[in-house]
């Protein structure tokens, strides 16, 4: 009972903090939720792998519930479903042939509770402990994962840059975008153009400008309004993901759908980053639910109390890239094309956990 | 305190959650000021939400009023989960606090603090970034030394809706340094000229200074453990900026520095008043305050989500198809609204139903509220379980109070609060303007004929606090009275509580010590003439520290004015008449400082009574009727309680009652004759 | 109009001159030389502003040589400029300013006056540029004085260049202001040469009154009318920046007409012009208003169901392009791309004969600072600046007096996020472009409102020709 309340203590400051946001940013929250699986797998009770399993989407639920606008934590819970899912079959593909077929999706959705229940405590119930233990080296790997995204992503940029490019990014708070760039300049020269991302991430173009002029990238930052402007002149544009949908769309920082939508019209080829845990098994059917709205004091002034109540203010902190106006998405397994993200999503999640709640 | 670990970053918080002031009565006679929602969440979370994301550790609430219900909710709330990121979390009730002062006085005598601390209001709403303001604190504590406080302040504008109308303040900040040499209260913004008096010797050795009349004091102040030792010391301080920051600004003998911090990004603001709880609330909702937006769900059990135009949702709402909610709008679990109403700019509670065609417009409705159809409401607040009939009207100002029932087909006017039960005159803070005309304001009136609650009058100065929202400010002075506001539940509860939670380390002989010494201070003012203020001020010193009541003060005052009366008449050197007259008539008015409202109106009398019977029988009477007559003539008494006490059995069981009766028979005649 | 005249095209070090460049500056040499040639024959309509200028220069041989010494001499240092590769033949505002002609003494002072605000972006948008001057120019000539052996209609007219000359040190003058200038001198040219001054002066003020009603608030009001068809009662409207006639459009069609409607402004960094809209805007009780920065288009598009989106224009180029505040691009390609039609409300005066297909190769070049700035700002002119950065450099000087203090003020600041890019300067490859215009497309407009009617965008051509033959 004691380590029930243990774990559930943890996942409460965990999402106070979530909710607080003082855990914040995809990489940080992911790997966050790595660590807190891991407390929890490990100081958790459970009897069978039904009850496991249960445990797990059911923290998931909450996690997504205090954030919903933060995907990664889903994404992970989901990974590890699917590690636990994937352990759970070849344990018992191994005991009961019995068993085998009832991992299929479709018999998951028909089969009910009662019959997979004893099932389920009956084959588990020896290999618990090693159930856990494998759990918890599989979610290492998977912080190992998370780790080595940029390393993995850095290798393609010889393939994408080339000599004397100009390469335009609306996405200067991606860590994703820097290294690759940074990475690139190794072996390339180009120019980047760097849109100012007022007003919610006007401070990090500005770091980001610092460390790129500081390699001798040839750097130039341009306000918001002047994408169309110089489009014309842009070789690619590179944007970073938040978080990706299975239908090739993307949720990335507010501006960067016209970016994208002027790229689209001068032709010009857009390819996004991202690591493979910001792909989400979910469909964006709601554009409400994936978009932050920020805070109103950055667009106006709060002390301009001429305005303020007096106009409506919006700052949306995120946009939807629909997938017709991205061209590539670059992981850490490689390229691909947006149609073909389902595949992807499909290998690293179970069809069941897609929905949690 | 309790933890020795060495985490040099360990912070402790003092939440202030009585605000010492009325402005929000009725609404406060029930719940506090802290619990009020705002945008559905009692505001008292929204500062220890605050404390939160600045990883305080140790929090401290001072409660007076309502201490009960301030410390039941925080014991229901997820504060004291093991989750919870404070590692204490504790109510003190300082039940006898009545005002900033005196609860600083407690938090002193109780050996809270241990280093630095961040004293707050428990009505702050602010995303201020606590961890800068510390930084600063640090930096400021090392370079002055005599260094003892941050203020944190937010640049707004003169008028801004966020911003105090009733109390702006007016600052004066060295340029740099941001190192505050002068504050001033400075009249509410209703048109009039006004002046900020500044001493020349000020500003001598000032290079550059900003005088500042466009920030919102937000009562978030970083304190160093000099300051409640500062307001031990000067116990006359009362309010935390007029007295103690004024005082010790223009103190020659303290010389102590007071900063501020002046944030323009960050949001904080304080809800002090009708103009500011909307000001606030619109606030939040248009999200100048993110991330303390409803959709992060502060307290757990809520599932609010956005959507666009700033509109948000709990799950189980039932919108009926053709109703329009507009913009900025919050609706609560389990609300209905009906076809063909429209909502604007509000926050509608949980469980609240609003009826068909009914036009909600800036306004708040709290919990379990119901709506008639085809009413409209305008920049108004109903309060929780409240029920407003069909196409009914209320008017910009309306408060609805807890419970109370509109008829249909009624309109409120401008600017009325209406109260369901009568607010019995101890009830009704300490505001001794208080009118008592039995005023048998048939409900139907204002109610209409099935309507229960009645007319809230309140204090003449506090006339159209709410106007606000949308009128002109009228003044709301806030005197000594107003900052003393206690209420019913506090009052019963006082005496019980003193002696056995409360105060339990209040001993007998520490009882007795203080009657002896008190009525020791008294006679020797007496004796030697003292003015009454330097009286008052020993009085004072001795109650708060030996921790006792101000009956007990009230016993001790009279005990030593009776005394004196008696020896005079004893002594025959003046007659029962002129004894009276001759020390009460000077010595009353410490009463005033004792005496707050009609409880203790009742008290001093029994007490007077007491005292007299036990003189000579041959002149008992005769003092009671002549001090009775000082003291009402001195309006220390109202004719109302005298009447009270008249015909209260304990009155009747001490006697010394006869020569009283003829002249309590001329009142009641002079009375009727006025009428 | 605004483009760089040859008197003020930088010289840049002869070595680093590309060869497109240098071909660039003869031909302009050469413009010059035949202007100069020019000398005397009466204006033909169809001269450019900028020969026609050069010509007036020279209309008074000393001055001109004078100042093209001047200019000839003012080198701007090549490291000083940070401007993107690209953008390289765009003159910055400092190379303006060192460019300009010290001449101040014979410019008037409400011209001084106008150029100051026009820099530091205190009169902005074309058209209240363009009333502004001419508002200087009637105070300019009232104070004139022909000298003896000159003739009004020469004399005055070389007079004002000097004046203009002055006024595109604060920023390039805009097309309508060049329209209005061509006109004006054009104007004083014919004016007969029997009349006396003060009747001269007399009849020139009157005229560009009328200018200004007929082309500025009569066109308006016409407009005003077109337009207001288009917003109806519950309308939803785009409209981006701050533009008069829109501002007048919108408060007729709430004041007025009586429709209550919502109004998206779009704004942008770093002039906020939007700002000054919703503050007009707000004030009207019947329009409901909304401001957004210019990285919630797609939301804004997404969320609110628009009916129009309405534009200003700085001009509307002969090839149907719509040359206005940098952004507005943007804005019409993601209207259009929602199937929300775009209309351009656009005075007649403000149609140029040019011809341009990108953004890039004509454009105004602002401050690279208002960029860095992560805040709102306060412009401050170029001669304060100056004068603050003198103090500045001074002031390390005495800072003992409040030792203590000042140090704790600097930790303060450094506590308080210094911006991270406050050295930019020092930084080799870091550029910061603040190009102030853009080029809109034809296809996305779907029509343009003069006063004239409402027409698609490829009939400007047609509209320059018909104005032309009736001015």
């Amino acid at each position: 009972m004691s380590s029930t309340q243990k774990y559930e203590v943890l996942v409460d400051s965990f999402i106070s903090k979530l909710k607080r946001r003082q855990i914040t940013g995809s990489y940080n929250v992911a790997t966050a939720t790595c660590r807190l699986l891991m407390r929890v797998i490990s100081s958790s009770r459970w009897s069978s792998t039904e009850e496991f399993i249960n445990l797990i989407r059911g923290v998931g639920c909450k996690l997504i519930d205090a954030q919903p606008r933060e995907f990664a934590t889903g994404n992970i819970v989901r990974r590890v479903l699917a590690i636990i899912r994937d352990e759970v079959s070849e344990d018992s593909v191994t005991q009961s042939a019995n068993n085998a077929p009832y991992n299929t999706s479709m018999f998951q959705l028909l089969s009910t509770t009662h019959t997979t229940k004893p099932q389920g405590t009956q084959a588990t119930k020896q290999p618990n402990q090693d159930l856990r233990s494998v759990v918890i080296q599989g979610i290492r790997e998977l912080i190992d994962e998370i780790a080595s995204v940029h390393e993995n992503i850095e290798l393609m940029t010889v393939d994408l840059i080339h000599e004397n490019e100009v390469l335009l990014t609306p996405t200067p708070g991606s860590q994703t975008v820097l290294n690759f760039l940074l990475k690139a300049s190794l072996k390339r020269k180009f120019t980047v153009l760097i849109t100012e991302s007022y007003p919610n991430d006007i401070n990090e173009c500005h770091s980001f400008a610092k460390k790129l002029a500081e390699m001798n990238i040839e750097t130039v930052i341009i306000p918001d309004s002047t994408v169309f402007a110089v489009m014309s002149r842009v070789g690619k544009v590179l944007i970073g993901a938040r978080s990706v949908f299975a239908n090739g769309g993307c949720v990335t920082a507010a501006g960067v759908a016209t970016v994208c939508e002027c790229a689209k019209e001068h032709r010009t080829p857009v390819f996004a980053v991202a690591g493979l845990y910001k792909f989400s098994p979910t469909y964006p059917f709601d554009r409400d639910s994936l978009i932050e709205v920020g805070n109103s004091g950055k667009v106006l002034p709060y002390e301009d109390s001429d305005l303020v109540g007096k106009c409506e203010v919006t700052n949306p902190l995120f946009d939807y890239v629909v997938p017709e106006h991205i061209d590539i998405y670059i992981t850490n397994i490689g390229g691909f094309s947006p149609n073909f993200i389902y595949r992807i999503v499909l290998d690293n999640y179970k069809a069941e956990d897609v929905q949690l709640g | 305190m309790k933890k020795d670990d060495i985490e040099e970053q360990k912070i402790q918080a003092i939440v202030l959650t009585d605000s010492f002031q009325t402005r929000f009565m009725p609404l406060t006679a029930i719940r506090p000021r802290c619990l009020l929602p705002l945008a559905n969440v009692p505001l008292i979370e929204y500062t220890l939400e605050f404390l939160a994301q600045a990883n305080v550790s140790e929090v401290y609430l001072m409660c007076c009023s309502h201490a009960d219900q301030v410390q039941q909710y925080i014991d229901d709330s997820k504060w004291v989960h093991p989750s919870s990121p404070f590692t204490k979390i504790q109510t003190i009730m300082s039940l006898e606090s009545r005002s900033v002062g005196d609860a600083m006085r407690d938090v002193d005598s109780r050996g809270l603090i241990t280093g630095d601390f961040v004293l707050v209001s428990g009505d702050v709403v602010t995303n201020l970034d606590l961890s800068k303001v510390l930084a600063t604190h640090k930096q400021r504590k090392a370079a002055d030394r005599d260094y003892i406080a941050t203020m944190v302040l937010k640049q707004a504008s003169e008028l801004h809706r966020a911003r105090s109308h009733i109390e702006p303040a007016c600052f004066i900040l060295e340029k740099g340094t941001d190192k505050c040499l002068y504050y001033q209260d400075i009249p509410p913004v209703n048109g009039q000229k006004t002046s900020v008096n500044i001493d020349p010797e000020i500003l001598q050795d000032v290079a550059e200074f900003d005088i500042r009349n466009d920030l919102i004091d937000c009562h978030v102040d970083i304190c160093t453990p000099q300051v409640p030792t500062i307001f031990q010391e000067n116990f006359d301080y009362q309010a935390l900026r007029s007295d103690f920051v004024k005082g010790v600004l223009s103190s020659d003998l303290l010389k102590k520095h007071i900063y501020a911090y002046v944030t323009g990004d960050e949001y904080a603001a304080r809800v002090e008043s009708w103009q500011t709880y909307d000001g606030i609330s619109q606030d939040v909702l248009e999200r100048w305050c993110y991330p303390i937006v409803p959709e992060r769900n502060i307290i757990d059990d809520q599932t609010y989500t956005y959507e666009s135009k700033h509109i948000y949702k709990e799950q189980n709402i039932r919108l009926s198809q053709s109703c329009k909610i507009q913009s900025r709008v919050v609706i609560g679990n389990d609300t209905f609204i009906g076809d063909g109403s429209k909502v604007q700019a509000s926050v509608i509670g949980r469980h609240c139903r609003i009826g068909n065609n009914v036009l909600v417009e800036n306004s708040y409705i709290w919990e379990g509220a119901v709506i008639g159809d085809g009413s409209v409401i305008r920049h108004s607040i109903v309060a929780a379980d409240a029920v407003v009939g069909a196409n009914s009207v209320l008017n910009p100002g309306a408060v609805i109070g807890f419970g109370v029932r509109i008829d249909d087909n009624v309109e409120i006017p401008h600017d009325t609060k209406i109260v369901k039960e009568k607010i019995r005159k101890m009830d009704d803070s300490l505001s001794l303007s208080e009118e008592e005309d039995e005023e048998e304001e048939s409900d139907a009136s204002i109610v209409g004929p099935n309507g229960v609650g009645r007319l809230y009058r309140e204090d003449v100065h506090e006339d159209g606090q709410y106007g606000g929202m949308i009128y002109q400010m009228a003044q709301l002075s806030v005197s000594d009275t107003s900052l003393a506001s206690t209420t019913v539940a506090h009052q019963h509860r006082r005496k019980k509580r003193t002696q056995s939670t409360t105060s339990a380390y209040l001993s007998e002989e520490e009882d007795e010590q203080f009657d002896k010494e008190a009525i020791a201070t008294v006679e020797r003012a007496m004796e030697f003439n003292h003015d009454i203020d330097t009286a008052l001020l020993e009085l004072n010193t001795l109650r708060m520290s030996m921790n006792v009541t101000y009956h007990e003060v009230r016993v001790a005052t009279s005990t030593a004015l009776v005394k004196r009366v008696d020896h005079f008449i004893e002594t025959q050197t003046l007659g029962a008449k002129e004894a009276v007259e001759k020390i009460f008539r000077k010595w009353s008015s410490l009463f005033d400082r004792q005496v707050f409202d009609n409880e203790d109106q009742l008290d001093l009398l029994i007490i007077l009574q007491t005292l007299c019977s036990q003189l000579d029988a041959s002149y008992n009477s005769v003092v009671l009727l002549w001090i009775l007559v000082v003291l009402y003539d001195e309006e220390i008494i109202e004719e109302e309680n005298i009447y009270k006490w008249w015909h209260s059995e304990k009155s009747k069981e001490i006697g010394a009652r006869d020569r009283v009766e003829k002249w309590i028979e001329w009142l009641q005649e002079a009375e009727s004759e006025e009428e | 109009m605004s483009e760089p005249t040859p008197a003020t095209v930088p010289a840049p070090a002869d070595t680093k001159l590309s060869n497109k460049e240098l071909k660039e500056l003869k031909k302009k040499e050469k413009a010059a030389k035949r202007a100069a040639a020019k000398v005397g024959s009466s204006g033909s309509e169809s001269a450019s502003t900028r020969q026609k200028e050069s010509r007036d220069s020279n209309g008074k041989p000393p001055t001109a040589t004078h100042i093209k010494k001047q200019l000839n001499s003012a080198k701007i240092i090549e490291s000083d400029r940070k401007v993107p590769t690209m953008f390289g033949h765009l003159e910055t505002r400092e190379q303006r300013i060192s460019s300009s002609p010290q001449i101040a003494s014979i410019v008037h002072p409400k011209i001084l006056a106008l150029t100051l605000k026009i820099s530091t972006y205190k009169i902005v948008g074309s058209t209240a540029r363009c009333q502004a001057m001419l508002e200087a120019f009637k105070d300019v000539i009232s104070s004139y004085q022909t000298p003896d052996n000159a003739s009004l209609q020469r004399n005055l007219t070389s007079h004002l260049s000097h004046q203009i000359e002055y006024l595109k040190t604060g920023r390039p003058l805009s097309i309508s202001m060049g329209n209005a200038i061509r006109w004006l001198k054009q104007r004083i040219s014919i004016i007969p040469i029997d009349l006396s001054d003060e009747v001269a002066k007399k009849q020139v003020i009157e005229e560009i009154d009328l200018y200004i009603q007929e082309k500025i608030l009569y066109s308006d009001k016409v407009i005003t009318q077109f337009a207001s068809t288009h917003i109806q009662d519950g309308s939803k409207l785009l409209t981006y920046g701050h533009s008069e006639v829109l501002k007048k459009l919108f408060k007729y069609c709430a004041v007025e007409e009586n429709k209550s409607f919502e109004i998206y402004i779009i704004d942008s960094k770093p002039l906020f012009e939007g700002k000054k809209l919703a503050r007009e805007l707000s004030a009207v009780p019947n329009i409901k208003c909304h401001y957004n920065l210019i990285n919630s288009l797609s939301t804004i598009l997404e969320r609110s169901d628009i009916d129009f989106c309405f534009l200003g224009a700085h001009s509307m180029l002969s090839n149907g392009r719509l040359y206005s505040r940098v952004g507005t691009a943007m804005i019409a390609m993601a209207s259009k791309n929602k199937n929300i039609p775009v209309l351009v409300c656009c005075e007649s005066m403000k149609f140029s004969d040019k011809v341009q297909l990108d953004s890039v190769t004509l454009n105004e070049l602002g401050d690279s600072e208002d960029v860095i700035n992560t805040k709102p700002f306060v412009k401050t002119g170029s001669n304060l600046n100056q004068f603050l950065i003198s103090l500045q450099s001074k002031e390390p000087k005495k800072p003992q007096q409040q030792g203590t203090k000042k140090d704790k003020k600097e930790l303060q600041l450094a506590d308080n996020e210094s911006p991270v890019l406050n050295n930019w300067k020092e930084l080799k490859p870091l550029n910061i472009l603040n190009v102030l215009y853009d080029l809109t497309p034809p296809e996305y407009i779907q029509k343009v409102i003069t006063e004239l009617g409402a027409l698609p965008p490829s009939s400007v051509p047609v509209i320059l020709r018909e104005y032309k033959t009736n001015a």
